[in-house]
């Protein structure tokens, strides 16, 4: 008969483990965290994503005027949408944002398309969006940006 | 893609994955579209920007104080072990006990701290070893130095850990890497032609111990080496010592007992191990400016090569020691211009566009009181978050300092497959300090 082991298990925990730290009162505790990857609604950290910026022609003073969000309904999340740019006259940064409400309470995990109608006319476009901390799980699958230009050459 | 524009000068811009991660490195607007000049707390698996997942507690531990190494191994029964380190003691998770999970198998050695555990599964059994001393670093303080030096294991199967070793002359070692009395004048005479602190042979017996800790060829090897002198107490600090076990017996370090034990001082660099991987045949000692690489000789009296791939004043090599981190045959690690990927080939610079932002983030950590011990940056190769949820990264834990005081965690996370870079920021509002990652995760 085999020599019995000290304890032990007879699987691994298959998870991954982050040994972690923190001065709760006036002791430091030691514990051990995991990513709960069932719950993509961290209810301490927000998040925020900033796209590139466009300058769309250089030189030209562009507007866009519609927003096309692709996400995955993972449930309610309140989340804001921003669009930002260079406004030459004032010389200083301008923006347009839009609160918005996503997703279901059934969390169907369909695709779905919201169309903003946030409104910009400046030079470098930027567009944004932020989730604060317990605002529910966000998914953006694919954002499409439409505006217009002046293309007419100058004199 | 620049714009699409009509001729009735109306303009369409799309983003989609795969997403191309962070850069900082070129102006916002010369980015490609799926890049990003910031970003913080989203996944970009799957060509998603998904929020990320809840961090939370899965247990708390007995002891107060910080974690510093988890592991999991399997014995020779099969059974699985999963160990946990703090100071003074160790732990192993059981399911039945009641919160906190963990029943106690400290044994006969001690957890010093605060660096994190070197540790290793070899035949079945698991080896760590704990040495805190100086290292010269630019991003590192010091801490105390060992006392102790020592390698302990533990078979699974034993009440608790070993770090005594009974000699072949009877004399007992305070370490399972020990060299008999009988023998400790030859050994620690020879080495005091490399290392002058010794003064000359030595009664011991004598105990050693390492800050790293890794296995080539059947035999473990010890890097960046302490060693006591148990008759006096005298401790040695060898920074660019490499020591190996026997071939296949892991509690035989002595070289004039068993000449396939040996040690080897990397006298001809200026720098100091600052940590140790081995890909396939091959092992790969980082120091501060280089790397050396060492492979079996075949032959049992000098069973490693060792050739330094640079031994130049300044270049690549690893100033973060605990940045090192290993899967299968590719290992990651920081060096002072960039991260670095390591194959059995060939040291390739991965940072991309994030590199500025990782090494701004590292030069303001180490402006941290080195007193606080919970400001050491760590490295981990992740392969999964859990059964089932594949993300293969290395992740870069840097505690940075808030303006508010304090201190505060940030994540920056390397996609494998897919080449990107995302920065995770872990707060925790309700507790007077953040929550620090204090040892490399694990997948246990």
């Amino acid at each position: 008969m085999p020599v019995s082991s000290n304890g032990g298990t007879d699987s691994p925990l298959r998870l991954a483990l982050y040994p972690v730290s923190a001065m709760n009162g006036s002791f430091l505790s030691g514990d051990l965290y995991f990513f709960d990857v069932s719950n993509f609604n961290d209810p301490d950290t927000g998040s925020f994503y900033f796209w590139k910026v466009e300058e769309i022609i250089p030189g030209r003073t562009p507007t866009c005027n519609r927003q096309m969000i692709t996400y995955r309904d993972l449930g309610v999340v309140n989340v804001t949408f921003t669009l930002s740019g260079y406004d030459q006259n004032t010389q200083a940064p301008v923006s347009e944002s839009s609160p918005q409400t996503l997703g279901t309470v059934a969390a169907t995990g369909k695709l779905c398309t919201l169309v903003l109608g946030l409104s910009l006319t400046a030079q470098n476009l930027q567009f944004s969006v932020g989730r604060a901390a317990n605002a529910g799980p966000l998914s953006v699958v694919k954002v499409r940006l439409e505006g217009e230009v002046e293309t007419t050459a100058y004199a | 893609m620049p714009p699409q524009i009509n001729a009735k000068g109306q303009w369409v811009e799309e983003y989609a994955g795969p997403y191309g991660g962070l850069n900082v490195q070129v102006p916002e607007s010369l980015l490609a579209d799926n890049e990003s000049p910031a970003l913080s707390n989203f996944l970009l698996r799957n060509s998603e920007l998904r929020s990320l997942p809840v961090f939370t507690k899965k247990f708390d531990t007995p002891n107060n104080g910080q974690i510093l190494g988890i592991t999991s191994f399997r014995d020779v029964n099969g059974i699985f072990h999963t160990v946990i380190w703090q100071f003074n003691k160790i732990f192993q998770y059981n399911p039945a006990t009641p919160p906190p999970p963990w029943d106690d198998i400290t044994g006969s050695t001690q957890v010093q701290g605060p660096y994190p555990v070197a540790y290793r599964s070899f035949a079945n059994i698991l080896w760590y070893t704990n040495v805190n001393q100086f290292f010269s670093s630019d991003v590192l303080g010091h801490v105390r130095l060992t006392t102790h030096p020592f390698l302990a294991y533990w078979d699974g199967i034993t009440a608790g850990f070993i770090a005594t070793q009974t000699q072949y002359d009877a004399s007992v070692t305070q370490s399972a890497a020990g060299i008999a009395a009988a023998s400790s004048a030859a050994v620690s005479g020879t080495l005091a032609q490399f290392y002058s602190q010794i003064g000359g042979p030595r009664a011991g017996p004598l105990a050693i111990g390492a800050q790293y800790l890794g296995e080539l060829n059947n035999q473990l090897i010890l890097a960046n080496v302490s060693m006591r002198d148990q008759a006096t107490g005298d401790v040695f600090s060898m920074p660019n010592l490499v020591w190996w076990s026997a071939n296949g017996l892991p509690l035989e370090w002595d070289p004039t007992h068993n000449t396939s034990a040996g040690f080897n001082a990397l006298l001809d660099v200026s720098d100091q191990i600052t940590g140790l991987a081995t890909l396939g045949v091959a092992g790969y000692l980082f120091r501060n400016a280089g790397i050396s690489q060492f492979s079996p000789s075949g032959s049992a009296v000098a069973p490693f090569q060792f050739n330094h791939m640079w031994a130049s004043e300044h270049g690549i090599g690893s100033v973060l020691p605990w940045s090192i981190a290993q899967y299968g045959p590719q290992a990651a690690f920081v060096a002072e211009d960039n991260v670095y990927s390591l194959t059995l080939t060939n040291a390739s610079p991965i940072g991309g566009g994030a590199r500025d932002a990782i090494m701004r983030d590292v030069a303001a950590n180490s402006g941290i009181d080195p007193s606080i011990q919970q400001r050491i940056p760590v490295g981990a190769i992740i392969p999964r978050f859990s059964d089932g949820y594949v993300y293969l990264s290395y992740e870069l834990s840097i505690p940075l300092p808030q303006t508010s005081g304090g201190l505060r965690q940030r994540i920056y996370n390397y996609s494998f497959a897919e080449k990107y870079w995302e920065v995770w920021d872990i707060p925790k509002p309700n507790l007077t300090e953040p929550k620090l990652i204090t040892a490399q995760p694990n997948y246990v």
